[in-house]
């Protein structure tokens, strides 16, 4: 185990966040190649080597009580950033237990969860957290189910409902969101809230990743990466504040690039759910500095050949438009043009 | 279903309750509990029954939040191909079983305002989980069950422990029959049905649905089909370089089993269209029973459901 947790940490205003030479290491670099295209590249949620961001199916880091500070924080100011129709309830208790179980099990030394029949005891070291709670119950919790263990897990959370041969986003909590609200697309289908995706539903993306979800098994959960850019170590980078990180974007120079674009990169994992048949869909959200990426040779220069190859569509829709050329620029000094090995490893 | 999650059990109850139908208990065999699951889902039976292997889907009965065992009910099927008559003589209580984690192919559509259920004989088995959910929800439900005598009733008596008035029990023998125009006709809008039964029960109800104008996307079946009968015929593996002969009770894809080949499939029912194959070549013409290809694949002659399609007059070669 041995997770050095930072202490200060902050993601708005003065940013106070830094990767350590572990993190990067265990960063998960999303490129295999030079470069991006879709794909529905989904892959079994399978434990993955020790150590790494795919070991464990919640995985917690270095960040997690900065990050589960900055949920609380904006949970306390905005609650329709965490939203359940009144029909996902089962879904929220599996959710509870679908987390509290895998953290007890996989981080024994900072969780432990104890069960007798419906009457449980919750221990989180980290945060200072004792709570006895009877399952099903949301009455014996300060929060409802989703919210009170969403508070402590890293990453948003998103609750489908299946019906009709088609999945419902009716649920979740969404706080460190790569531009994008739980509240406009709270009950849109799948179809609905992809409809922004360029190119996707037209390479028929949307409708194979559907169908495949409308089948996802019990105990055999899946994941893929996602990835964008933001300016600034910052998670909420929600419609909703716009205003307040919209403008971060031109503020990119050939000086301060590296400082300041950072690779986010989103585990998102789905889990289908027992007593609901809801689909649970975590998007953890890993943040790095052009300038501590570029401490790896490979992925510096893999970066610079996927961002400069990147198609336009795509690129004005991860909303890198006005900064891309200056992050090139700026990554350019480190690939020398050799070819460079397939995958995502650091060499 | 590929069994790669398989779930060992051990049978720890076994219990007579009509003359047809006997309801087995499972636990785990390492002592965990067994995964929580929801109103509506089933398991795959897997039997070793000499040289051949019987996968049997069930649907599981009781509570979703009954922590820890399974229940299902198992009805001895005497024309069946004889894993109902496996479950009958030769599983007794304290037997090794292997069954698969839970899926849920007939859920209960939780936004809806008012529930209608409709149970033909052993159909009743996947309600009893809808029902426990149904009364956590606290929504408008009504449960009509029917039933060949009072002597195969003997699931009415639980069941109107659970619900009272709202279970309509119906005995053909006695002469009172469902009318499930009348029945469909007094329901509020928002109302969803869901049956499981007999063929011409499932077909009545969905008959009723359409001339009283309901909407499709309210009505839902879950039928217990065994994969159906037919001519015998072979099957080329392509891929793996195997011919299996298929015989008139077998279904392709429990004869791609039997030949040690791994054939992705979860449902077995012709619904989640896991298992679908490639066409490579068809001499003869292709049967498909299932419910999950489009009509422009089924007259492409490209697409096959091993799990309950066949093919007549000839060979067929498959990409697997």
């Amino acid at each position: 185990m041995g997770i050095a947790f930072k202490t200060n940490e902050t993601f708005r205003d003065d940013f106070v966040y830094a990767n350590s030479p572990a993190a990067i290491r265990r960063f998960p670099f999303p490129f295999p190649e030079d470069q991006y295209m879709y794909s529905v590249n989904i892959e079994p949620h399978a434990p993955g080597a020790k150590g790494s961001v795919f070991e464990h199916p919640f995985d917690i880091d270095e960040h997690y009580i900065g990050e589960c500070r900055e949920r609380a924080r904006i949970l306390d100011s905005e609650p329709n950033r965490c939203l359940a129709l009144p029909h996902m309830m089962v879904a929220q208790w599996d959710t509870l237990e679908l987390i509290m179980e895998s953290l007890a099990r996989d981080y024994p030394a900072h969780f432990s969860l104890a069960r007798d029949g419906t009457r449980w005891t919750w221990k989180n070291r980290l945060l200072g957290i004792e709570q006895a709670f009877t399952f099903g119950d949301a009455t014996t919790l300060s929060q409802q189910p989703m919210e009170y263990v969403m508070r402590q897990t890293q990453g948003d959370w998103v609750l489908m409902d299946q019906r009709g041969g088609n999945l419902y986003m009716d649920g979740g909590v969404v706080t460190t969101q790569a531009d994008w609200s739980l509240d406009f697309d709270l009950g849109m289908n799948f179809v609905e809230w992809h409809g922004p995706v360029p190119l996707a539903h037209e390479l028929g993306v949307i409708d194979r990743a559907l169908a495949f979800l409308l089948r996802l098994r019990l105990g055999a959960p899946v994941r893929r990466l996602n990835w964008t850019m933001t300016i600034n170590p910052r998670l909420d980078t929600s419609p909703e504040h716009y205003p307040e990180w919209g403008p971060d974007r031109a503020k990119v120079t050939p000086d301060n690039a590296g400082d300041l674009a950072h690779l986010r990169v989103e585990l998102q994992a789905l889990f289908r759910l027992p007593r609901s048949n809801a689909i649970g869909f975590s998007i953890r959200c890993y943040l790095i500095s052009i300038k501590d990426l570029a401490t790896v040779p490979k992925w510096a220069m893999r970066m610079h050949r996927v961002l400069k190859t990147l198609p336009d569509e795509l690129a004005d829709y991860k909303g890198l438009t006005r900064y891309r050329a200056t992050v090139v620029d700026w990554l350019s000094r480190f690939d020398d043009g050799r070819e460079l090995s397939p995958g995502t490893a650091p060499v | 279903m590929s069994f790669d999650q398989a779930i060992d059990v051990r049978v720890t109850d076994i219990e007579a309750v009509t003359p047809l139908i006997k309801r087995f208990t499972f636990e785990a065999l390492n002592g965990d509990a067994l995964p929580a699951f929801s109103g509506g889902a089933h398991i795959v039976v897997e039997m070793s029954d000499g040289e051949r292997i019987h996968r049997n889907p069930y649907s599981l009965i009781g509570s979703p939040w009954d922590n820890g065992r399974y229940r299902i009910a198992v009805r001895r099927s005497e024309g069946g191909r004889g894993g109902s008559r496996y479950m009958h003589e030769k599983v007794a209580p304290g037997a090794r079983l292997r069954i698969s984690p839970p899926v849920n192919l007939f859920p209960l559509i939780k936004t809806r305002n008012k529930h209608v259920l409709i149970a033909g004989g052993v159909g009743i088995t996947p309600f009893f989980a809808h029902l426990a959910e149904l009364r956590a929800m606290d929504v408008p439900h009504e449960l009509h069950y029917a039933v060949r005598s009072r002597e195969h009733a003997a699931f009415a008596d639980e069941l109107a422990g659970m619900i009272g008035d709202r279970l309509r029990l119906y005995c053909s023998e006695e002469g009172q029959r469902i009318d499930f125009g009348a029945l469909l006709a007094r329901q509020p809008l928002g109302t969803d049905v869901y049956v499981c039964g007999p063929e011409g029960m499932v077909e009545a109800t969905f008959a009723a649905a359409r001339a009283a104008g309901w909407p499709e996307s309210h009505v839902h079946a879950e039928q217990f089909a065994s994969p159906p009968s037919g001519e015998p015929f072979e099957a080329v593996l392509a891929n793996s370089g195997i011919t299996v002969q298929v015989g008139a009770e077998t279904s392709l894809l429990e004869a791609i089993e039997a030949a040690g080949v791994d054939a992705p499939c979860l449902c077995r029912g012709g619904v989640c269209g896991q298992c679908a194959l490639d066409v490579i070549e068809c001499e003869g013409e292709l049967v498909h029973h299932d419910h999950y290809l489009s009509p422009e694949e089924r007259k492409s002659n490209t697409k096959l459901m091993p799990c309950v399609s066949r093919a007549r007059g000839g060979r067929v070669v498959l990409a697997l």
